[in-house]
């Protein structure tokens, strides 16, 4: 459908002010919410992840896409309630204790969102205890853990072994991001994934979810 | 003695390229017009709510150890202890890019911006590590025109948080420099607001003490190696007049 396509184009070029009317006009052309979801804004907002993974497209651009996609999805989401159509998952993200760097996790948080996660953010400096809180109270099934100092890393292995502890290994994924981090610093804690950057954490948390 | 210094120059923002690349964009790539206007914004915002103030103290060597040491949580061995004995200087700094920038970046997340948030993050960390390097520059000067150190000699700014420096040494590096006078609190965990602060010591004496090889037992977790190009740039810190 033609309209889908253009939702999906303006998206790309981060128009928050074209999708707007775009997805009404489609709401009114009777196109299935879910499909203007799946086809128009979640189909942008991959040529965009696919696109920035291969550097053809930088950071502010991706950006301007996410805010392009939370208007739209701002159009949809009544409509998306009161059909009681499912996320595709929930994700509780923070920075980890003793760390305020909040960047990357902030634009990991819009990525997922974009992506049709529910994104619970914690915020900055978030003790290991109120993660395991947090994913009990929102049935979250993944996880996210963002650190920029060296010295705040072990706070993470806190976290793996905290979700373990409390017996939520088989439902609670852990995924942790970070400039300091590495593939190897996530297996050697026990963490079920690792992103080197906000499309890669989204591609993760797919990766992750559909598995479960 | 400590003092504060100037630091009028990261009033303004740093240049085009440099806010672009902090974005990723390598230099020479043509951006967007919305880009453009977004690095427009974002250079607005930031030189009319910048307020950068720095403040540095001398300390000797037996007293930075002291404050190294901070709560026993450091990650040993670390570089730090050894540049620190084989330095000409040390002094603890502590510098702000102002409450007024980071509280615009949140508010730009809150008001689904996270564009020009971004880049105006990008533009005052940048101009947060400049600061730093700045109070270097000035402690150089003092020490070169007090004869402490050669013409010759380099400083580079160590934080806590860091390469085996762990972060509750911000405490005592707090007691002794008092970085609330400036506007610089701490909080529990230890973390600095505003957000775009920076502390830690500065080391000045002969470029060659600051090398070291990154076999730290941190550094196999870590990998920005951030560390190489900054030994690599001591050249580059050059002494001001503050």
């Amino acid at each position: 459908m033609e309209i889908l396509k253009n939702i999906a184009k303006s998206l790309m070029a981060g128009d928050d002010q074209k999708i707007v009317g775009e997805v009404k006009q489609a709401i009114e052309e009777g196109i299935p919410t879910t499909q203007i979801l799946d086809d128009g804004l979640i189909a942008g907002m991959n040529v965009v992840g696919a696109r920035f993974k291969v550097h053809e497209m930088f950071l502010p651009e991706v950006l301007l896409s996410a805010r392009a996609m939370t208007a739209g999805v701002a159009i949809l989401k009544p409509l998306l309630i009161a059909e009681e159509v499912p996320s595709r998952g929930k994700v509780v993200l923070g920075s980890v204790q003793g760390d305020l760097h909040d960047i990357g996790k902030n634009l990991v948080g819009i990525m997922l969102e974009g992506a049709g996660f529910e994104v619970v953010d914690l915020g900055i400096d978030v003790p290991p205890e109120k993660f395991i809180e947090a994913a009990i109270a929102e049935d979250a099934s993944v996880v996210g853990l963002s650190s920029l100092l060296t010295t705040t890393m072990d706070i993470m292995k806190g976290v793996v072994k905290l979700v373990g502890e409390r017996g939520l290994s088989e439902k609670v994924q852990v995924i942790v991001g970070g400039a300091p981090l590495s593939e190897e610093f996530a297996q050697s804690i026990g963490a079920d994934g690792y992103a080197y950057d906000a499309a890669n954490a989204v591609e993760k948390v797919i990766a992750l979810t559909e598995n479960d | 003695m400590t003092r504060t210094i100037p630091l009028e120059s990261i009033r303004l923002a740093p240049t085009r390229d440099v806010a672009l690349r902090r974005q990723g964009i390598p230099e020479g790539h043509q951006v967007s017009e919305q880009v453009e206007g977004l690095l427009e914004k974002a250079i607005d915002l930031y030189e009319s709510l910048a307020e950068p103030e720095g403040l540095i103290a001398e300390i000797s060597i037996g007293d930075f150890q002291d404050v190294f040491t901070g709560e026993g949580e450091n990650t040993l061995p670390a570089p730090l202890p050894r540049i620190v004995e084989r330095a000409d200087g040390l002094a603890l700094f502590a510098a702000t890019i102002g409450e007024p920038v980071s509280s615009r970046i949140q508010e730009l997340f809150q008001e689904n911006d996270p564009a020009t948030a971004c880049m105006l993050d990008g533009i005052a960390s940048e101009r947060a590590e400049t600061a730093a390097d700045l109070l270097a520059g000035a402690f150089l000067t003092s020490l070169v025109e007090c004869g402490a150190v050669g013409s010759g000699a380099g400083a580079l700014p160590y934080s806590p948080g860091y390469c085996g420096w762990h972060i509750t040494g911000q405490r005592k590096l707090f007691a002794f420099l008092t970085p609330e006078r400036i506007g610089i609190s701490l909080n529990k965990s230890c973390l600095m607001a505003p957000i775009k602060s920076v502390s830690g010591v500065l080391v000045a004496g002969a470029p060659e003490i600051h090398e070291f090889e990154n076999d730290f037992d941190f550094c196999f977790d870590c990998s920005s190696w951030e560390c190489r190009t900054r030994i690599a740039s001591l050249v580059q810190v050059s002494p001001t007049k503050s």
